[in-house]
C-alpha cells in the first residue's frame, strides 16, 4: 500500500473520532483510518 | 514463454498507482489514455500501438498500478492476472517498469517480484524532475548493474528521455540486448523451497521457482490452473504447512533489505528529505477538519456558478448562430417543406445539441483541474468518515464527482475500492449523482423557472437551484447508501489506507484532452439522439390531417384583422395555431 516494513511515519493530524489520520512518510503523505493505523503500528518513535 | 512472438510482440506499462505509467503511454503510443494525480486513475488494461525507429510495431499496455503481486482490489487484481499466467492474451514479452525515482525505495518492490517471473524488464526512472527538485539523483549505472537490467530516466509528462527507452526497446527487439542479470532479491527458506520444487514438478508449465510460489500463495484465486492443479497445490500446501501471510511478511522483509541497500548505494542526496512544504501548507487547509469540507461545497458551489453563469454569453452566440443560420438557409431555399426540415429540424436539432457545449466544457474543466492537481485525493481523505458511515468509503467521492460528468467511468472507478460491499454500494448509488445528460434538462428548467438574480450580488439564485439539483441527487445517493448498508450483510473490512500525492500545476495538455474527449463523446452520444428527436419532433409539429393546417392559418388570419394584430404578431398565431392542430399538438 506504500508503506514499507519498519518505515517511520509522523503524524501530523488526527482529526475528530473515527475520522482519518493524515501521516507523512519520507517525500509521502498518507490518509490512513485510525483503526488501520492501531494495526500498522508498531513502535512509536517519541 | 515471455519471448518475443511474430507480429503479437507486447510490452507491458507496469508499476505502483500514480507513478506515471499513463503519461508514458500517451508518450510512447501518441494516444491520449485519461491521467490524473491520484492513486487509481486507471482501473483497467488500455492497449495502443507503438512504432519503434526501425518500423516495427509494438502493442503497448497500460495497466492499473499495484503495489506487488499480492493484489487488495479489483484494480491491483489485473496486473497479478495477466503476470501469473503465462498463456494469457495480454501476457507480454517485455515489461517497461515505470518507477517514481522520488520513492524508488518502495517502487522496487514490485519489479524485484516480476524480476523473479523470469520476465525481461527495463525500468524506467519516471518523474526525475520531481526528484531532482527534492536534491534526489541517481547513478543509472550503478542502479543498473545492481538490479540487473537496464535503467533509463524518463520524463512522462515532457518526453524527455522516451528516445532513450525506444532505442532500448529496439535493441530487445533485435536480441541485441544480453537478457537481465539474474539478481537475487529474495531467498526463500528451506521449507518454502521444498514446496517450490515440489510444485514444479506438479505442474510442468511453471518455469520459475517464484511462479510456483506465486500459485502457492493465490491457489483458490488463479483462474489458469486446472482443477486437478488445484487440488494438488493445496495438498502440497498442508503437507508443508504454508502459511501465505507468514510467507508474504517475510519475502516482503527480504526484498526491502535488498532494495534498501541498491537505493542507498546509487541514490545521491542533496539535502536530507523533509516535507514538501507547499503540499504540506496546502494541506493544512484543505484537509483540516472544520475548513476542508467548507472548501470542497466552496469548489462545487464556483463550479455551478461557473456552469450557469459563465456559459450564458457563448451560448446565446451559439443560439443567435443557429438561429440566423437557420433564416438564412429560409431566404435562400425558399418556403417549403425542405427548408423547413433543415431550419427548423436539423439545424434547430444540432443547435439543441451545440448550445449546451459551453456548460459541458467548464463542467468537464474544473472536474478535470480538481484531478489533475491532485485535490481528489485529498476529497477521499476528508470524507471517508461521513461515508463510512452509510456504508460507502472515502474512495467512493471519486466515483461521485465523477458520476457529474458520467455514470459509467465513474462506476469503473470503483474498482479501487477493496471492500466488496463497499463497491457494490457505490457501483448501486452512482447512477443517483446528475450526469453531463441531465445538465441540458437542468438548464431548460431552471432557465424557465427561476428568476435571474443573485444572492448577495455574488451567486445567481439560478446557479444555487442548479446547484440544488446535484444536492438532491447527492442526498439521493447518501440516503440510498444508508438503505442498502442495512440490506447487504458482510464481515469483510475496509480500507482506505492511501497516498496523498503532491500537488502539481494541472498538465494543461491533459486537461485540454479530457475536455475535448468528454465534449465529443457528448456531442457524438447526446447529439445523435437530440437530432433525431428534433428532426421527429418537426414532422410532427409540421404535418396534421389533410386540410388541417390551412384550416388553423385561416382562422388565426381571421382572429388577427379582428384584432389588428401586426405582422410579427400574425405569424406567430399562425405558428401557435398549427402547432396546436399538428400531431404534436394533438
Amino acid at each position: 500500500m506504500g508503506l514499507r516494513p519498519g518505515q517511520c511515519v509522523t503524524l501530523v493530524r488526527s482529526t475528530v473520532k473515527n475520522a482519518a489520520c493524515y501521516i507523512l512518510g519520507e517525500f509521502q503523505q498518507y490518509g490512513i483510518r485510525q483503526d488501520e493505523a492501531e494495526v500498522l503500528w508498531v513502535e512509536y518513535v517519541d | 514463454m515471455g519471448g518475443i512472438r511474430g507480429l503479437n510482440r507486447r510490452i507491458a506499462l507496469i508499476g505502483n498507482p500514480n507513478s506515471g505509467k499513463s503519461s508514458l503511454f500517451n508518450q510512447l503510443t501518441g494516444l491520449r489514455q485519461k491521467t490524473g494525480n491520484f492513486p487509481g486513475v486507471t482501473v483497467e488494461r488500455r492497449s495502443g500501438a507503438m512504432r519503434l525507429p526501425d518500423g516495427q510495431e509494438w502493442q503497448v499496455v497500460d495497466f492499473p498500478g499495484t503495489y506487488s503481486l499480492y493484489p487488495t482490489s479489483l484494480d491491483e487484481r489485473v496486473v497479478f492476472d495477466v503476470l501469473s499466467n503465462p498463456n494469457s492474451a495480454d501476457f507480454p514479452d517485455l515489461v517497461i517498469y515505470v518507477a517514481d525515482a522520488l520513492r524508488l525505495d518502495q517502487h522496487l518492490l514490485l519489479l524485484s517480484q516480476i524480476r523473479d517471473l523470469g520476465l525481461p524488464v527495463i525500468l524506467a526512472l519516471n518523474l526525475i524532475d520531481a526528484a531532482a527538485d527534492s536534491g534526489v539523483r541517481y547513478q543509472t549505472r550503478s542502479l543498473s548493474q545492481k538490479l540487473g537490467l537496464t535503467c533509463i530516466e524518463v520524463n512522462g509528462r515532457t518526453g524527455e528521455g522516451v528516445g532513450l527507452l525506444l532505442q532500448q526497446i529496439e535493441h530487445h527487439a533485435n536480441g541485441k540486448q544480453v537478457a537481465n542479470i539474474a539478481v537475487k532479491s529474495y531467498s526463500p527458506s528451506s521449507v518454502l523451497r521444498e514446496l517450490v520444487q515440489d510444485i514444479r514438478a506438479a505442474v510442468p508449465w511453471v518455469t520459475h521457482d517464484f511462479q510456483a510460489l506465486i500459485l502457492a500463495h493465490h491457489v483458490t484465486e488463479l483462474t489458469c490452473l486446472e482443477p486437478r492443479e488445484v487440488v494438488a497445490i493445496q495438498t502440497l500446501n498442508a503437507k508443508h504447512g504454508f502459511t501465505s501471510l507468514r510467507a508474504q511478511v517475510e519475502e516482503i522483509m527480504e526484498r526491502f533489505q535488498f532494495i534498501d541497500r541498491v537505493v542507498a548505494e546509487s541514490r545521491n542526496r542533496d539535502h536530507p528529505p523533509g516535507r514538501n512544504t507547499l503540499t504540506s501548507r496546502i494541506d493544512r487547509l484543505v484537509t483540516h477538519v472544520l475548513w476542508g469540507p467548507i472548501l470542497f461545497v466552496a469548489f462545487l458551489l464556483f463550479i455551478f456558478q461557473a456552469v450557469f453563469s459563465w456559459a450564458t454569453l457563448p451560448m446565446e452566440w451559439i443560439e443567435r448562430i443557429f438561429s440566423e443560420l437557420g433564416g438564412a438557409v429560409k431566404y435562400a431555399l425558399g418556403e417549403g417543406w425542405l427548408s423547413s426540415l433543415l431550419a427548423d429540424g436539423i439545424l434547430a436539432g444540432l443547435g439543441g445539441v451545440l448550445v449546451f457545449i459551453p456548460q459541458i466544457v467548464l463542467l468537464f474543466l474544473l472536474v478535470a483541474l480538481l484531478e489533475e492537481s491532485g485535490y481528489m485525493a485529498r476529497a477521499v481523505y476528508l470524507f471517508d468518515r461521513i461515508l463510512r458511515k452509510v456504508g460507502l468509503n472515502g474512495r467512493s467521492i471519486v466515483a461521485l464527482v465523477s458520476g457529474t460528468a458520467c455514470a459509467i467511468p465513474a462506476v469503473m472507478s470503483t474498482r479501487t475500492i477493496t471492500n466488496a460491499k463497499e463497491r457494490l454500494i457505490t457501483i448501486l448509488v452512482t447512477p443517483f449523482i446528475s450526469c453531463s445528460a441531465r445538465l441540458p434538462v437542468y438548464a431548460v428548467l431552471v432557465g424557465l423557472m427561476v428568476p435571474a438574480g443573485k444572492v448577495f450580488g455574488l451567486i445567481s439564485y439560478q446557479a444555487l437551484t442548479f446547484m440544488g439539483l446535484y444536492v438532491l441527487g447527492a442526498s439521493a445517493a447518501l440516503g440510498g447508501a444508508w438503505v442498502f448498508n442495512r440490506l447487504l450483510k458482510s464481515a469483510e473490512p475496509g480500507y482506505l489506507l492511501m497516498e496523498l500525492p503532491d500537488y502539481q500545476i494541472p498538465h494543461w495538455r491533459n486537461v485540454i484532452h479530457t475536455v475535448w474527449s468528454k465534449v465529443a463523446s457528448f456531442v457524438r452520444e447526446a447529439g445523435k439522439i437530440i437530432i433525431l428527436i428534433s428532426i421527429v419532433f418537426w414532422f410532427l409539429a409540421s404535418t396534421s390531417f389533410p386540410g388541417r393546417m390551412a384550416e388553423a392559418e385561416s382562422r388565426a388570419r381571421i382572429e388577427a384583422s379582428a384584432s389588428n394584430l401586426s405582422e410579427t404578431e400574425l405569424e406567430a398565431r399562425i405558428a401557435a395555431y398549427q402547432i396546436e392542430t399538428s400531431f404534436a399538438g394533438i
